[in-house]
């Protein structure tokens, strides 16, 4: 038999891969007519090589230079389909097959294995083919277990094992049984203990040097492309179908329609989203600890793809409290065969062992290979970090000349469609790209950074000093911005016992979040700078303030909650009413110049039935001088359709110091007060009740000190400016439900599936009255950027109309130009076509009368007005015309297939009122036509745009001018 | 591959479960002298691409996997949940269907199948601990889970093995051992299995205070297999009640039982049934069977819906392009792309992964049809 050896390749171009040269790849022989279908390799530290095939041997062999003198022997037999490995001593193994967790020895020292122990039956198994299973150690001598989810090209038994749930086994991928598409963790003293949801297909579960667990998925349903996840407890994963073993989610009829922004708030993003230039099947990372053996990329993480030729090398980094980071190609082809399931490392260093299998996944692959560093330094990204207002890329050796370096910014989209492609393209010139003293460092300045988006970096004008351009692909999951390095101020929120976060400012409590133990988690007590108290202490402590009026003691400091939701009261505290529960928290960033922390809460009727539930985020800091809290409260119909009823008291409610009341209340206890209250209209002290603002600020002397709280409302709230319901007692709250007779806007009807976001900003300063300046609190506010959303897939609907998307938020707005558009055929009025603001992103449907989306949008154009038409206009017969309203000066757009322009001379000839004229940019579509664009400035007023007719058809969009 | 009823003799050489198959000895026999592998002193042979796996009398053969319900009454499974049928998802629409349903198939999930060559196998199942089925002259066609045995690759998609042999013993009823006079605690938890012995002796939780071991044995007449139990407590008094099963007691010592169970049930299993499609002209329904007969449903859909593959769906007559090519997916370009995947390789799917199927030029053209009516 023999073996290749494969060394370097020259690109016809002139250009090396650098890295073929710096690594070869051999294939390692096994006994002929085995399957070398690899489930599992490891070492143990003797140095013997343990293998898994997947029919069910576990073979093992002293590793040799000659890769065709291998000593494989059995050690054990009879696994189903063993994927997991782990190494206690030599003779003494733990395997991972589909139905169970089991520890092999060899007790009396024959070679061969003679006990097989269930360590775990606890897990469920469908019947499907898919469910397999890997392991990791947790380094206390337990492990952590990933079972695969089930298929929908494959089946499950009639007598599966566990219990089955129907909501779980609907989906491309699914999770019938328990703990599918989990990671769970294991130990002697324990047994299993669910860690972690949302997993796919987590093939591959490793530990770092560090202690981190990691595991890679699959690009998929809920997958756009292949995801990396550093594994967090209690965190959740993206894919819906596990949920429905979480006892929070247990009441869900069909976790593949959980509105979609609970899923996207819910999902603790991946560190790295690894394209499909990269990777299509992320399989078991390993971890180079080799100390330069295997080359330049110590402490570095490698993931296999188990459907491909490749391995690729990520950089994780730790940015504002997660993991993420850079990508780029470690190996491609040269000699590295598909189907790469399993890494490890030789005790030794020189080799990494690829373990290999193809079996149900279409063309044949598999075997046992081994990678060798040649010592010849490759040109390679050897580090890629964030920096406050760009990236550095170092390099493995010295670099002699930048050239040209532009970024481009993608991200994916989310839902159950299988895979996804890049979206919401830009592309971004850095504004400035120099190579650092040490010449090694390449550090590029871009100032206009987002979040959760990936940056893809063109670099192939860099060339290294011995003349080598670089070659490879880099990709960079920017999920979070580096906070600033110099913060004026630090926040800290900390866990303090089981019932409250504590958040400080440079060691002062601000405030304490108090999530258990009241109807409703209320923030309390509430400290200025100053460090004077705010809002009312009754009756979270009993006694309360000497001065204070003991009325309604549901008014808890800062609470949330509404009078009628579904018909239940959740405002005030009977046994009738609703209360709200915190039930997870999802996450929590401390230590930098704010802090925050995300949670899951239910609302739940006195049955104790859940109507609905909401992500919260809480975010402390200080701005403008002053401490502030944000809060964005997104409230989801989660579990049927939400009715937030017409009443005066609701939503965010806050009751203040006594001394802020604007009234006193003798024989109460209140006999002096020091309040005053504006808002942001002018309106002042007891007048502002009833009345809608963008903000309310309440000030005065508190215990004899200058104090004050403002309560700002941000501008994108749905029925912005707020409806307040502010009273001379102390109660101030922002209620976007109030009664129509008060000016109010009355009830909200949330259809199922929808959510509603809202945002407040509480201002808490120690100023005398007008040096607050709460006009730039709110300025400030509301031009802080938003945090850019997931673009998620609508849930689907039986008509197969995707809903309307009413606002895209993951986009930059640039419509609201259309007010409104009249159709007219041969003469009379027709259907009005739907006008979608702000809405013209990928994705959306063209035409009323067809299924044809816009698959690729210029920057410029992206997030305008929309105008859905009628294809079938085109029609002989037919003469159709459109009468534009326009609302704001703007950029009109007529979109026209080129084959169809000579029937439009209306728009062609330039003398049409307004008067278009082509452009250069394209639209494409999911239609076999690519869109011409041709553009009128207009503005206010009604325009009619020309007949559709003689086969002609046309799409209109509208954009703000600049 | 249907299995054949020529037993192979496992124990005589290195790779006896493909020697039997004539062709697989003379390329056996030429790689013996080259193959370095040795084995330990009693070490089994490893799996091979052989679908038909045996173990020997002397050396049995401990094999997990799924395996058949050969109809085995609901009692003998009750410790198992119940897998229902469930409103058909489509994966391209997100929807649940209102009329079809996706079946649950019968199956057991996490069972132990032990072969001791031509005299007993069995199935001792680790969810309910008891023995579920027996029966002789062969064991497991895996092909309907493992594939071709020289390719292994995936060609069916229910992965459960067929049987083959004849079926003589089927489980009844509630759990038939008596301790001291009472039924089994209903909590039982499967803990190990030890292969000190030549057969394998399974170990439960029974009770808080009481480990049940059991060993399954080939009887001495044919068609026959001895149970014998051990409990952990050995002032225990065992015994035996199994409805419509004829059994013997062949030794009942204080916290050991030893029992013969005769034949209560006749099948023949022949296994792995090849679908055979034969084509005398070229027909789109054809097609259809040789669609789903290789498995290109893994990567390829016909309902529009993204997998590894482009679908089907509106694929014929579409514009393919390659760069900056535009090819028009007429017959010609299906027909090469199911001779040679690889010659065209459309960009946003993964390179080399569709194998070149062996098919002849009547199945390509089936295929061709079949997928042309996909609009």
């Amino acid at each position: 038999m023999k073996s290749f050896l494969y060394l370097a390749v020259i690109v016809s171009t002139g250009v090396q891969w650098a890295v073929t040269q710096s690594y070869e790849v051999e294939t390692v022989s096994f006994p002929e007519n085995v399957p070398v279908e690899i489930g599992a390799v490891d070492f143990c530290p003797d140095g013997k090589l343990y293998v898994a095939l997947r029919r069910g041997d576990i073979v093992r062999a002293e590793p040799s230079e000659d890769p065709n003198a291998f000593d494989w022997k059995p050690f054990a037999s009879g696994f189903h389909n063993p994927c997991g490995i782990y190494i206690v001593k030599p003779g003494h193994i733990i395997i991972s097959q589909m139905a169970e967790l089991t520890e092999v020895i060899d007790t009396d020292n024959d070679g061969t294995a003679d006990i097989y122990r269930a360590l775990s039956t606890d897990f469920g198994l469908s019947g499907n083919y898919h469910e397999t299973m890997d392991i990791c150690p947790d380094g206390k001598g337990g492990l952590y277990l990933a079972p695969g989810t089930a298929s929908h090209n494959g089946p499950t038994f009639t007598t599966p094992r566990g219990e089955f749930s129907d909501a779980g086994r609907f989906g491309r991928n699914y999770s019938s049984v328990k703990w599918r598409g989990w990671v769970l963790h294991w130990n002697r003293e324990n047994g299993i203990t669910p860690i972690s949801s949302g997993y796919r297909m987590h093939n591959g579960i490793e530990r770092s040097p560090s202690g981190d667990i990691w595991c890679g998925d699959n690009q998929g349903d809920w997958r756009s492309s292949s995801p990396v996840y550093h594994v967090t407890e209690d965190s959740f994963s993206g894919h819906p179908s596990s949920l429905v073993w979480d006892p929070r989610f247990s009441t869900i009829e069909n976790p593949l329609h959980l509105p979609r922004r609970l899923l996207d708030d819910l999902w603790n993003k991946p560190a790295f989203r690894l394209p499909r230039t990269m990777m299509n099947s992320c399989a078991e990372p390993a971890f180079d600890t080799t100390k330069g053996k295997f080359g330049p990329f110590e402490g570095q993480m490698f993931i296999p793809d188990q459907s491909g030729d490749r391995i690729v090398r990520l950089m994780p980094e730790w940015v504002d409290g997660a993991y993420q980071g850079a990508a780029t190609m470690f190996i491609e082809k040269d000699g590295l065969k598909r189907g790469n399931n399993r890494l490890a490392f030789s005790p030794d260093g020189t080799w990494m062992y690829v373990g290999q299998t193809g079996r149900g996944w279409g063309a044949l692959s598999e075997g046992l290979q081994r990678i060798r560093y040649t010592g010849e330094m490759p040109f390679e990204a050897k580090n890629c970090e964030l920096t406050e207002n760009g990236f550095t890329i170092t390099f493995t050796k010295p670099v002699s000349a930048a050239g040209e370096v532009t970024l481009e910014r993608f991200t994916y989209p989310y839902g159950y469609t299988y895979g996804g492609d890049e979206i919401n393209k830009a592309t971004i010139t850095p504004a400035a790209v120099e190579v650092a003293s040490n010449n090694l460092t390449l550090e590029i300045a871009a100032t206009d950074l987002l979040p959760n988006y990936i940056y893809r970096f063109h670099l192939k004008g860099v060339k290294s000093d011995d003349g080598t351009a670089f070659a490879n692909q880099l990709e960079y999951t920017l999920n979070r911005l580096r906070r600033p390095a110099t913060a004026e101020h630090k926040v800290e929120l900390t866990a303090a016992g089981e019932d409250r976060f504590r958040i400080t400012i440079d060691g002062d409590l601000f405030t304490e979040i108090r999530h258990t133990g009241f109807s409703n988690p209320i923030l309390y007590p509430i400290r200025n700078a100053s460090g004077t108290e705010l809002t009312r202490d009754w009756p979270i402590r009993e006694d309360g303030r000497k001065d204070e009026q003991k009325d309604h003691p549901h008014h808890k400091s800062l609470f949330i909650g509404h009078e009628s939701i579904n018909g239940i009261d959740f405002w005030h505290e009977g046994p009738e009413d609703g209360t709200t529960e915190q039930v997870r928290v999802i996450e929590t960033r401390s230590g930098q110049d704010r802090a925050l922390v995300r949670t899951l809460n239910h609302w739940k009727n006195p049955e104790g039935n859940i109507l609905l539930t909401d992500t919260r985020t809480w975010e402390f800091g200080v701005v403008n001088g002053a401490r502030y809290a944000d809060l964005e409260l997104n409230l989801h119909a989660s579990h049927g359709e939400v009715n937030f009823g017409e009443k005066k008291d609701g939503l965010i409610g806050l009751r203040t110091h006594p001394d802020l009341r604007l009234k006193p209340a003798p024989g109460k206890g209140v006999e002096e007060v020091f309040g005053h209250a504006a808002n942001s209209g002018g309106t002042e002290n007891a007048a502002i009740w009833g009345k809608k603002a963008d903000w309310v600020h309440y000030w005065g002397k508190v215990d004899g000190n200058d104090s004050g709280i403002a309560i700002l409302s941000h501008p994108e709230n749905p029925r912005h400016p707020t409806w307040w319901h502010a009273r001379d007692y102390g109660l101030v709250a922002a209620n976007p439900f109030g009664p129509k007779k008060n000016e109010g806007d009355g009830e909200l009807i949330l259809p199922e599936g929808e959510s509603l976001t809202l945002r407040y900003r509480f201002i808490f300063h120690d100023k005398a009255g007008e040096d607050a300046d709460i006009a730039t609190q709110f300025t400030t506010y509301h031009s802080a950027p938003l945090f850019p959303r997931t673009p998620t897939i609508p849930i689907p609907t039986k008509s197969g109309e995707e809903k309307t998307l009413k606002i895209p938020t993951n986009v930059n707005p640039r419509g609201d130009v259309i007010s409104s558009v009249t159709r007219v055929v041969n003469g009379k009025k027709a259907d009005a076509p739907e006008v979608k603001i702000h809405s013209f992103v990928e994705g959306q449907r063209i035409f009323k009368d067809r299924a044809y989306q816009f698959s690729s949008i210029p920057d410029h154009l992206r997030g305008g007005d929309l105008v859905v038409t009628y294809n079938d206009d085109k029609k002989s017969g037919k003469k159709a015309n459109y009468e534009v309203k326009i609302g704001q000066p703007g950029m009109l757009h007529v979109l026209v297939d080129p084959r169809a322009e000579k029937s439009m001379e209306w728009l062609t000839s330039g003398d049409s009122k307004p008067a278009f004229k082509a452009t250069r940019d394209i639209v494409k579509t999911s239609a076999n036509f690519t869109y011409k664009v041709y553009v009128a400035e207009v503005d206010p007023g009604t325009y009619t745009l020309g007949n559709q007719t003689d086969g002609s058809f046309y799409s209109i969009i509208a954009v703000t001018r600049d | 591959m249907a299995p054949r009823f020529l037993i192979p003799d496992r124990d005589c050489t290195l790779y006896a479960p493909g020697l039997y198959r004539v062709q697989s000895r003379i390329l056996a026999g030429l790689f013996l002298a080259a193959i370095s592998f040795s084995q330990g002193a009693d070490s089994g042979p490893l799996l091979t691409f052989d679908n038909s796996p045996m173990g020997t009398e002397e050396k049995p053969l401990v094999f997990r996997s799924y395996f058949p319900n050969p109809d085995l009454e609901p009692e003998v499974l009750k410790r198992h949940g119940q897998g229902n049928p469930t409103p058909r998802y489509s994966a391209k629409t997100g929807l649940l269907s209102d009329e079809r349903m996706d079946q649950a198939i019968p199956g057991i999930p996490a069972a132990i199948g032990v072969n001791a060559g031509k005299t007993l196998s069995y199935v001792w199942d680790t969810t309910e601990c008891r023995l579920l089925y027996a029966w002789v002259n062969g064991f497991l066609d895996m092909e309907a889970y493992w594939g071709e045995p020289t390719r292994g690759s995936r060609k069916s998609n229910d992965y459960v093995p067929r049987l083959y042999g004849q079926l003589f013993y089927k489980a009844t009823g509630a759990n038939p051992l008596r301790v001291n006079g009472e039924n089994l605690p209903e909590d039982l938890k499967y803990l190990y299995h030890s292969r000190k012995s030549t057969h394998p002796e399974f170990t439960y939780q029974a009770g808080a205070d009481r480990t049940i071991s059991t060993m399954v044995t080939p009887g001495e007449s044919a068609q026959t297999a001895i149970v014998s139990f051990r409990s952990s407590n050995a002032a225990d008094k065992l015994s035996y009640e199994a409805p419509n099963t004829a059994f013997e007691i062949l030794e009942n010592n204080s916290g050991s039982l030893k029992v013969l169970l005769r034949p209560n049930a006749a099948e023949t299993f022949t296994g792995f049934k090849k679908q055979e499609v034969k084509i005398t002209e070229a027909n789109a329904k054809a097609g259809e069977k040789l669609y789903q007969m290789f498995g290109c449903a893994a990567c390829h859909t016909t309902d529009g819906s993204r997998n590894h593959g482009p679908t089907f769906q509106g694929l014929s007559g579409s514009v393919r392009k390659f760069g900056d090519d535009e090819i028009t997916a007429d017959s010609d370009y299906l027909r090469e792309s199911i001779r040679e995947p690889n010659a065209k390789h459309v960009p946003e799917y993964p390179v080399g992964m569709m194998p070149a199927y062996p098919l002849s030029e009547v199945q390509i053209d089936s295929l061709v049809l079949y997928i042309q009516t996909l609009k």
